[in-house]
């Protein structure tokens, strides 16, 4: 029995894609989950044979490996898209499955701060300061102020004036005392997500999506495009970028995504997380191109060659739906309308009556989507926008 | 004259609503978010839900309005069910609020086998905003 072992999962996005995926490709999956939700509905899971609940410390999953290994279980690979268990899972994978990825590469894409230092002479940081200790910091204002294990714009605030970033400040440290903390200069221009698969060396951009981003104190992506995007100069540039970056990193084997600016100094990098993009990234590229980027990610990590030719070229564009209000969610309607309109992919509501809602304050309070495609951004986007017009959300505030 | 179970039940349930709107009751440490003047229930006989029409439409709510002590006839005024969008909702066990109406129904209790009453909450709950995506 071929197994592939996968450390967390979410109940949406890549991470959940890539069970199903390392099924089609003749694996058993076996998820070690910390979540209580996902073992509890381990039926629902009905693509994962195994499910194992346990707490997500290196030596409990050591064990769990050690037993699979007695119980007869032939380990292809361990692979995580959660983090923060993807270096932690390439690391395994290569000691219990002599895989050979980039393990060290893609921990210091873990630590913001590593990544910074790493990357220091590149030119494609911010200007950037760790104020864990520093009081004076070299960054002027408006800024940017996180976490070192950020992650979904949880832990990243903007600021603007010296008392906003003691506000910020405070929030990020008054749960964690240790928490790292870097300030970077705020630069302006159209965000880009850009996933990206390193084999051999050899860096290969899979998808450039553009992000709408809302920035009214958090960072807030409420749209994704993928299309006709960037001229050549500029993607020949990104390229140069990627190709320095995966240099500077000696990344070998691995794929991951970098969430670049391109401002008036050219391509700077927000962030670079050792994992493909999360929520609806893999049906967009899907969508666009014909690659099921989980699925090529998990054949790459078990030792294949994954196909990442794209089979068509289409323009995708998802609209994120949020709300203003604070209340109850008491229910939608126009959904099943939104779907059957021309052009329209796929329409998901990600909350459920009786739920909570408020407006966006991080990633996940984004509570549906629309996906369009068509021959260009700009059609996609028109389509999904007139689609999403049709939904209706009832709120009942509190 | 004999008094029927609902009968009873109904002098109660006057009594109870009028603890909720009396003077007199004004709690000194209990404070409420919001002050509520009647209790909506359902009738049934011994096989169906009693239904009463308001403008057409079916209703299985009401309140009580009063009760003649001489006849023992009961007056009923008529709460209408609303979906989320403040459409009649015509399954009645699927309304998001009650609204008051102005229509009323006199019955002889005596006629009904049961009651049941639904939280205070359900009468004149404001309708949840509509907010258009896109």
């Amino acid at each position: 029995m071929t197994s592939i072992v996968f450390i967390e999962s979410v109940q949406f996005g890549a991470a959940k894609d890539a069970l199903e995926a390392s099924k089609q490709l003749g694996y058993t999956p076996i998820l070690l989950t910390e979540k209580r939700s996902i073992a509890i509905h381990a039926l629902e899971w009905g693509s994962t044979d195994l499910i194992y609940h346990i707490d997500l410390t290196e030596t409990r999953i050591r064990d769990v490996l050690d037993h699979l290994r007695k119980e007869g279980h032939h380990l292809q690979a361990v692979i995580s898209f959660v983090d923060p268990y993807v270096s932690l899972a390439a690391r395994l994978s290569n000691e219990y499955c002599q895989t050979d990825l980039s393990a060290d590469a893609l921990g210091y894409m873990e630590n913001k701060i590593h990544t910074r230092h790493a990357l220091a002479s590149l030119g494609v940081n911010p200007i950037f300061s760790d104020i864990t200790e520093e009081l004076q910091p070299a960054v002027s204002f408006p800024a940017v102020i996180k976490s070192s294990f950020s992650k979904g714009s949880r832990d990243v605030y903007y600021v603007r004036t010296a008392e906003e970033l003691a506000t910020a400040r405070y929030k990020l440290t008054s749960r964690h005392k240790d928490t790292v903390i870097l300030l970077e200069a705020y630069m302006e221009g159209s965000q880009y997500i850009v996933e990206v698969v390193v084999r051999d060396n050899l860096p290969h951009i899979v998808a450039v999506a553009e992000q709408d981003v809302t920035n009214e104190g958090k960072f807030i992506v409420t749209g994704y495009s993928i299309g006709n995007i960037l001229t050549k100069k500029e993607y020949d540039e990104l390229l140069k970028v990627v190709g320095k970056i995966v240099g500077s990193l000696h990344i070998t084997n691995a794929a991951f995504h970098l969430e670049m600016r391109l401002t008036s100094q050219g391509w700077k990098l927000i962030e670079l997380n050792p994992r493909m993009a999360g929520f609806t990234m893999n049906q967009m590229i899907d969508k666009a191109y014909g690659i099921n980027l989980a699925k090529e990610t998990v054949r790459f990590y078990a030792g294949q060659a994954p196909n990442l030719t794209n089979s068509k070229e289409r323009a995708v564009y998802t609209y994120c739906m949020t709300t203003e209000l604070y209340g109850i969610f008491q229910g939608v309607s126009g959904i099943e309308e939104s779907a059957a309109q021309p052009g329209v992919v796929s329409v998901e509501l990600l909350v459920k009556a009786g739920d909570i809602v408020g407006p966006a304050m991080s990633m996940g309070q984004r509570y549906g989507y629309v996906m369009a495609s068509g021959d260009s951004v700009e059609l996609a986007r028109e389509r999904a926008m007139e689609a999403a017009r049709l939904i209706v959300f009832y709120i009942e505030e509190i | 004259m004999e008094q029927c179970s609902i009968c009873s039940a109904l002098q109660e349930l006057q009594r109870e609503q009028e603890l909720l709107t009396c003077q007199h009751t004004q709690f000194r440490f209990i404070k409420r978010l919001k002050d509520y003047d009647c209790i909506p229930f359902t009738l049934s006989t011994a096989n169906r839900r009693f239904h009463a029409f308001h403008k057409g439409k079916p209703t299985p709510f009401f309140s009580l309005q009063s009760i003649d002590e001489e006849t023992g006839c009961v007056v009923l005024t008529l709460l209408e069910p609303l979906d989320m969008e403040g459409n009649h909702a015509f399954l009645a066990d699927q309304f998001f609020t009650l609204r008051k109406t102005d229509s009323c129904v006199t019955i002889v209790p005596c006629c009904f086998c049961s009651i049941e009453a639904l939280p205070l909450e359900c009468v004149g709950r404001p309708l949840p905003i509509r907010e258009q995506k896109g």
